[in-house]
């Protein structure tokens, strides 16, 4: 697997007489994690679809490395070798028996040899830390297990671009947390990373570069700057991540040269740096785990 | 979760200690019981078969008690059943008369044994070997790849399916469509609909997300390696042998069945 660059401009596509997307560009750098936000219904699985080649845009083209993409079979097949979708249900992807089975069906219509496919259904439920499973059968699975033996049959493709469609949907905390240590593995084998979620916090957190959907149209950009902006929240019916949103209330937003908040650690980290601390505490007033009253120096007894 | 026999039979498939041999082995020693069933003497070659593979199901190839008596409840009735149907003979003598005949016993034991050491047979294999494997065995057998293609997808979408079913009945009952029997009609036909319209969606979506990994026409997959051991094949080879041949020494010892009783 090598990382390769996707680009998709001016896609447009509806669905009987409503427009989904309208003049949609998206742009995934090789290595670069980005998330999709967007409210239901806004056109994030569509733009994913016509991403993976599922569906075919009626304006527009998407081109990987360079090569755009063709609607015909030869072109099909040559898109799937480097762009796996996995859908939101993984139930509309796991067709056979057992796990092993399932996950060698991709290899075997690469026209890999056995052993070869062996090796692939191997590497890929390494990956996703379910090599436990292969013999498991797929109806006696957990969500979350289902999920990631999904993933686990579009990783067998070793594709360059991996697309998720609410891969954390549906997941309870550790569940998210096995995905994303899954999804890290998956990088380190050179695997670009787009997938679609609801969670602002996750993407926040998770993604180099956030796209928000919205009005048919893609939004793309940092994601503590993109979700920072009120108006393009509201509008895309999502809401400020929990991070951005409580440093806005304590006023901790309007340094231009710090770095861009992410998560927890970032916010712990840019209370420290202006003073906040609670009056009893040692050193690292955070570290105990405990809630923290907070009082600026000039309010300190 | 309750299972029903057909479940029970997948669950202990699934969790035999032999889902990993080879279905030739099992399928070997499962064909040679239900021959020795069906052609020994019934008396004691039914109870010895039967005691064999009751032994053999619940030892080595640890099937759950509860499981396979799940397994055995279905065909048991019906075996029961027909025995009863064969023990009674009933005449009209100016009243209804029930007759028991030792004819009668003799031939309903003989139903019964037969048919339950046959079952327990059956089941070695059944219980033991997964659907997916039985599958993969038949494409080896040369059976047409569509066949065993739309099995495999009609298996695996049964359970699709009934998950599906279930929730839809659990939301239908949690508001009391099933209080009368005017509304439980009127939710089992809202349910059969909407269990139609979901395995048509499902299919279509399943198709998408087949094509994604290169899905033009067939279902190929690779089947994990099974254990074929000759010594299993051949310990059951001998073992049929042997009781085979314990049976027709032990027969003539024992003498015929018993238990002839005739009444009114």
């Amino acid at each position: 697997m090598s990382h390769l660059s996707l680009h998709a401009r001016g896609l447009s596509f509806g669905y009987e007489d409503r427009a989904v997307l309208t003049d949609a560009d998206l742009t995934v750098a090789g290595g670069t994690r980005v998330a999709l936000l967007g409210a239901n219904g806004s056109g994030k699985t569509t733009l994913l679809r016509c991403l993976s080649g599922a569906l075919r845009p009626v304006q527009g083209e998407v081109a990987v490395g360079g090569q755009a993409m063709r609607h015909d079979r030869k072109g099909l097949a040559a898109h799937r070798r480097l762009v796996q979708l996995v859908l939101q249900d993984p139930d509309d992807q796991l067709f056979s028996a057992d796990v092993y089975r399932d996950v060698s069906f991709g290899p075997l219509n690469l026209g890999l040899s056995e052993a070869q496919t062996h090796e692939r259904v191997t590497e890929a439920l390494d990956l996703l830390g379910i090599a436990d499973l292969a013999r498991r059968p797929t109806h006696e699975l957990s969500f979350g297990q289902r999920k990631r033996a999904a993933i686990a049959g579009a990783v067998a493709m070793r594709p360059c671009l991996l697309l998720l469609d609410e891969p954390t949907a549906g997941l309870d905390p550790a569940g998210v947390e096995d995905m994303l240590a899954a999804l890290r593995r998956l990088e380190e084998h050179e695997t670009t990373v787009v997938l679609a979620t609801h969670d602002v916090d996750l993407a926040l957190a998770w993604a180099h570069e956030a796209a928000v959907v919205t009005g048919g149209r893609v939004r793309q950009g940092d994601p503590a700057d993109l979700l920072a902006d009120a108006a393009l929240v509201a509008a895309a019916r999502l809401k400020m991540p929990m991070v951005l949103d409580l440093a806005a209330r304590l006023g901790l937003d309007r340094d231009p040269d710090a770095a861009p908040l992410r998560d927890l650690d970032g916010l712990a980290e840019r209370l420290r740096g202006v003073g906040m601390t609670r009056s009893d505490a040692g050193a690292d007033p955070f570290a105990s785990g405990e809630p923290v009253p907070l009082r600026r120096p000039a309010e300190a007894p | 979760m309750s299972r029903s026999g057909g479940l029970a039979l997948d669950a202990a498939a699934w969790g035999s200690a032999w889902r990993g041999r080879a279905v030739r082995d099992k399928a070997t020693l499962s064909l040679g019981l239900i021959v020795l069933a069906v052609a020994l003497p019934p008396w004691p070659g039914a109870p010895l078969v039967a005691l064999v593979a009751l032994a053999l199901l619940l030892g080595p190839a640890r099937v759950p008690l509860r499981l396979l008596a799940l397994c055995l409840a279905g065909p048991l009735a019906f075996l029961t059943l027909g025995a009863v149907s064969v023990l009674f003979s009933v005449s009209w003598q100016g009243g209804p008369v029930v007759t028991i005949t030792p004819a009668g016993v003799a031939m309903a034991g003989t139903l019964l044994g037969r048919g339950l050491a046959g079952t327990l047979g059956m089941l070695m294999l059944a219980t033991t070997t997964p659907m997916v494997d039985l599958l993969a065995a038949m494409r080896r057998s040369r059976v047409p790849d569509a066949c065993i293609e739309v099995a495999g997808l009609i298996y695996r979408l049964l359970f699709v399916l009934l998950e599906s079913t279930r929730s839809i009945t659990e939301a239908q009952q949690a508001r009391l469509g099933y209080v009368n029997r005017r509304a439980a009609m009127r939710s089992s036909a809202a349910l059969t609909g909407a269990i139609l319209l979901r395995s048509w969606e499902r299919a279509r979506r399943l198709e998408e997300g087949l094509a994604g990994r290169g899905y033009t026409s067939s279902l190929r997959t690779l089947d994990p390696p099974l254990h074929a051991s000759r010594t299993f094949l051949a310990a059951s080879v001998a073992g049929l042998v042997a009781l085979a041949a314990t049976t027709l020494l032990l027969g003539p010892v024992m003498g015929p069945m018993a238990g002839p009783v005739a009444g009114r």
